[in-house]
């Protein structure tokens, strides 16, 4: 009997938590479903006859270039840090270098600076470099920040990779590229697939730097708090915008949800 | 080959020097200047800059040291609850149950919601004429709360935001560590006849010291930065209640005032802090750090 009830507080709890972390997602959902005066209404409904016109007024004009813009920088901002990043981690998880550990530590350092810091050098350099509002910037940018997710977790991916295989290779005079083609890729592929998510997700939801170094080349994030500026808020437009964001990410982000505490603690946390 | 293999680190070694040494040197030279965007400068003024933000005679510093405090209380606050916040769930998750794995599922979400949306969505749902939040409270007569332009209610609302935001990440790596806990001496433990708290206090805690850890660092350390939040839901307001050091930095040198001098002073001061602090705590635990933590 003590045993059911401790039982059913539990399942309570964890009712409990799970709509905690519903709650807010629920209302943007919905919300996204209002038209512009059904938004503006109190108490806030939930039956209504759901419309798709918030759908509509965010998949013409201007936010088009927004998403194609956040496309264009993130997938940048993917490519440059892998293509850098993964043969240094490899170095770093095979050969003993000199003050390897302090390496690895001063690029941990750099996840863990304030990214704002930058915000002003950053923006004079682009500045004088005539690249403001060009895609160039923005990807030099997360490509710093990225870097070290890079480095970090595709270290700890390419150590689980059994030595012997590349020692084989090496042996049959298989030359470093094509053991990476034929054996460090493929056998690293989970790790490639959530460095790369992880990195175009940074990339995709930076707010304060797309902010300032862009004008007309916005992304999305910086499209949306234009939407907040304005006098009248038309919060169905903001959600529709975030449904249309959400459901891509939260389906990955579930398929790989065993990867995240290690991506997001740089690999620390072993999966 | 050896050798040359090893000079594979070079480009981002180059790479992070370049983008990070650099403009840190820059931000050096124009914390020595006082230059207006909008007009006026640049003029060389020495540690001016320096004496303006820290001197406790001058008249721009109460504000900073009002933003330091701000921004150390928050991030310190917010870290401490989400770790006891996340221990506590992390146990209750820790166990094969149909509910359990559903959530165990549903963490990852607040983690990938574009934080700037996630912000957006809570200054929605704490709008005082429209919120569902607003409504839900009036129902039980609760009503004429306003969430984010009254002391000390902003700090709550801006916490609560922020432990929907990042509790689920300390509950992950909390998780992983949990789960690898080793079954064996906890069933030995419990055929001597220890109890539940004397499990939790002597077994359970010093092995997942290391995840609580990690989660320590990482979490303390971003939650200083704190800026997308303030920027959305607050603009630093009531008065200068959250103005804290990220928001503060990027109100005066490329927002309201475009003071890039002053700015680039308080951009180092802020990053020398982070800095400082970050590097401590990593040193001070490179070995877990460094050694990983096998979850299973």
């Amino acid at each position: 009997m003590k045993v059911t009830i401790r039982q059913v507080a539990i399942n309570i709890a964890l009712i409990l938590i799970l709509l905690w972390i519903i709650y807010p997602l629920f209302w943007a959902f919905v919300s996204s479903l209002k038209d512009d005066v059904e938004i503006f209404h109190y108490p806030p409904s939930i039956l209504f006859s759901p419309s798709l016109a918030a759908f509509r007024a965010v998949l013409s004009g201007d936010w088009l270039n927004y998403f194609r813009n956040g496309i264009v920088v993130s997938v940048g901002g993917v490519i440059l840090p892998l293509i850098i990043g993964v043969p240094g981690a490899y170095a770093l998880a095979r050969y003993d270098l000199p003050r390897k550990n302090f390496t690895m530590l001063s690029i941990l350092s750099i996840r863990m600076m304030p990214g704002i810091v930058m915000l002003i050098p950053f923006f004079l350099m682009f500045l004088f470099l005539h690249l403001l509002d060009n895609y160039l910037a923005l990807i030099l940018v997360y490509t710093t920040f990225n870097l070290p997710y890079v480095v970090w977790i595709m270290k700890g991916f390419i150590e689980q990779i059994p030595r012997a295989m590349e020692e084989a290779a090496e042996l049959d005079g298989a030359n470093l590229g094509l053991i990476f083609r034929e054996i460090v890729i493929p056998l690293s592929a989970a790790g490639l697939l959530i460095t790369g998510f992880l990195c175009f997700a940074l990339a995709w939801n930076d707010f304060a730097f797309a902010f300032i170094l862009t004008n007309i080349n916005r992304t999305v994030p910086v499209g949306l708090s234009s939407l907040i500026g304005s006098r009248q808020v038309f919060w169905n437009q903001i959600f529709a915008v975030g449904v249309i964001n959400m459901i891509p990410a939260m389906i990955f982000a579930y398929l790989s949800r065993r990867y995240w505490a290690r991506g997001f603690t740089l690999g620390i946390v072993k999966g | 080959m050896r050798r040359s293999s090893s000079l594979l680190i070079l480009p981002v070694i180059i790479y992070l020097t370049a983008m990070t040494i650099f403009p840190t040197a820059y931000l050096v030279y124009l914390s020595l200047l006082d230059w207006n965007l909008l007009g006026g400068g640049p003029r060389f003024v020495g540690l001016q800059n320096f004496i303006d933000v820290l001197s406790p005679s001058s008249p721009d510093s109460p504000a900073f040291y009002n933003s330091l405090w701000i921004t150390l209380a928050f991030g310190g606050s917010v870290t401490l609850i989400e770790l006891v916040l996340g221990l506590a769930i992390a146990l209750l998750l820790a166990r094969e149950n149909l509910i359990a794995k559903l959530a165990q599922g549903m963490l990852v979400v607040p983690l990938v919601i574009t934080p700037i949306l996630l912000d957006m969505i809570w200054k929605y749902l704490y709008s005082p004429l429209l919120g569902p939040i607003t409504y839900a409270l009036s129902l039980f007569g609760i009503i004429g709360i306003d969430y984010l332009s009254t002391i000390p209610n902003v700090y709550i609302s801006l916490a609560i935001v922020d432990l929907w935001q990042w509790t689920p990440l300390v509950i992950l790596i909390l998780l992983g560590g949990l789960l690898s806990l080793p079954r064996q001496q906890f069933e030995a433990a419990e055929l001597d006849g220890a109890t539940r708290s004397q499990i939790f206090r002597y077994l359970t805690i010093p092995t997942i010291l290391p995840f609580i850890i990690i989660a320590l660092i990482f979490r303390l350390v971003d939650a200083l930065k704190v800026f997308n939040k303030i920027y959305i839901l607050t603009a630093g307001g009531p008065a200068d209640a959250t103005d804290t050091l990220s928001y503060r930095i990027f109100h005066h040198s490329l927002g309201f005032t475009q003071e890039v001098g002053y700015g680039a002073t308080l951009s180092l001061l802020f990053f020398v802090m982070v800095i400082v602090i970050s590097t401590i705590l990593v040193f001070s635990f490179s070995r877990i750090l460094l050694g990983g933590k096998e979850k299973t």
